[in-house]
């Protein structure tokens, strides 16, 4: 399978593709998280956030691959977990600006966004599957009317209220986490 | 209307010009509100970009494809091969000389290259990061000297069971196939060789690969620590897979890594011993 196809596959969700990259680059990973003294799920956190990462990078019109897909991959990996150990061990983080891959993508705020969007899931996942619901109809852009219809909600002004205490929880829920500050 | 509520107004483009004139300068001046915008902006665009389904389909695959690598042995294995190991150190303990007084597993080595006229008579590894050009009969060429040498210890001969405990971080790492297209060959040293005790043993590697140099060769010892500090008895990069030194070290086991220098990516894993 060429590089672009591996852009392509993932772009489009491909589940054989994904499979396929797991099957080829997932114990390289491992290898190196763990010869660094990670755990495997470390290496798995790493290797998820960094597909998430390219997938969403490779929406955007001009992004371009001008590297090895792996080469490309196992950078981002790399400096994932670098930040994730750093932050293990109580350190300030600082992306090492000496790498090529991120002279060529700049992705640091891609990696920051990306690890400020794993909290917000992991906060998110916390909540109860009404207010999971509710929270994800509403930024979908369905109408509060809409919205209660589905929900068996009174009327649109209850569905308001609803989505108000949920937001709220969220907001405690994500500003209460430790990490919260770090990405800040 | 609610704070809240025109803060998603402003942040889905709703409100009319003077109403997001007025907004902004508010912003301008509240700081609390301004912090709020932001993290409302961030929290639609992590519900924009939330992908429920990729992420679930890579988390299944990443529950299949990350396992331990047959590195736990089941209970009984070690109710066989704990006491066999325990005699084999008890029996080394008590058959070996007892001529020297101190021990010190950690502050006893020295690396000595190859003397001059031999194979490699320059890589004077423990004196300063200048490269060190290669010598005629071996294409290995040193670049960087090892991070720490020390020199002046003295050789320590008593045995230490503790010496020869595997390290099991590094034993996964030897299990696992570390290139799947077979692109590295390790030819010496012999898998697991035994070295017999001396003042110094040669070390010689040898290999070839398809992957392109710089390489880096790791040695550290069998304890858990120094792997994870980071720790290495030698350190040196290497322009070809062939490099050969006298190494001055305790009995035990040691661990070797040869590792792509441009990516740090592991090549290949493997160990001795010194009996």
């Amino acid at each position: 399978m060429k590089d672009k196809d591996y852009i392509e596959g993932l772009l489009n969700k491909n589940s054989k593709t994904i499979e396929l990259i797991y099957q080829t680059f997932a114990s390289k990973i491992q290898r190196y998280v763990i010869g660094k003294g990670g755990s495997i799920e470390d290496a798995k956190d790493v290797f998820q956030d960094a597909l998430m990462l390219i997938y969403k990078k490779s929406q955007s019109p001009d992004f371009k691959l001008t590297s090895q897909f792996y080469t490309y991959l196992f950078g981002i990996c790399r400096h994932l977990y670098d930040r994730k150990r750093k932050k293990k061990s109580n350190n300030n983080v600082t992306i090492i600006d000496d790498n090529r891959f991120i002279d060529e993508y700049d992705i640091e705020n891609a990696i920051l966004k990306q690890e400020k969007h794993t909290l917000y899931e992991l906060n998110f996942q916390k909540l109860g599957i009404f207010c999971q619901q509710l929270l994800s109809l509403f930024y979908a852009k369905t109408s509060m009317q809409e919205i209660a219809t589905q929900l068996n909600l009174k009327n649109e002004h209850t569905a308001r209220t609803r989505k108000y205490r949920c937001q709220k929880k969220l907001e405690e829920f994500i500003k209460s986490d430790t990490r919260f500050e770090e990405l800040l | 209307m609610g704070l809240q509520d025109r803060i998603e107004k402003f942040l889905q483009h709703n409100m009319t010009k003077a109403e997001e004139q007025a907004f902004r300068l508010e912003m301008e001046k509240n700081e609390e509100l301004a912090q709020k915008v932001a993290y409302n902006k961030e929290l639609m665009e992590f519900f924009e970009e939330r992908e429920p389904a990729l992420k679930n389909t890579l988390n299944q695959f990443g529950d299949k494809y990350f396992v331990p690598k047959n590195n736990k042995l089941g209970t009984k294995k070690w109710l066989i091969i704990l006491p066999s190991l325990l005699l084999v150190a008890f029996l080394i303990y008590y058959l070996t000389p007892k001529n020297n007084t101190t021990s010190s597993s950690n502050n006893n080595t020295i690396i000595i290259p190859v003397e001059k006229d031999s194979l490699m008579d320059k890589p004077t590894i423990n004196e300063s990061t200048k490269p060190i050009s290669e010598p005629t009969e071996n294409p290995s060429n040193i670049e960087q000297s090892p991070d720490s040498v020390k020199e002046n210890n003295k050789q320590i001969a008593v045995i230490n069971p503790a010496d020869f405990r595997p390290n099991p971080a590094l034993e996964n790492l030897i299990k696992e196939p570390l290139r799947d297209d077979n692109s590295i060959v390790i030819t010496k040293p012999a898998k697991g060789k035994q070295f017999d005790y001396a003042a110094t043993i040669n070390l010689e590697l040898q290999g070839s690969t398809e992957i392109n140099p710089p390489f880096q060769f790791f040695i550290y010892s069998n304890k858990k620590e120094d792997f994870y500090n980071d720790n290495k008895l030698l350190n040196v990069t290497l322009q070809s897979l062939n490099f050969n030194a006298n190494l001055s070290l305790n009995r035990g086991l040691y661990y070797y890594i040869i590792q792509e220098k441009s990516n740090e990516e592991i090549l290949f894993v493997s160990k001795f011993s010194i009996k």
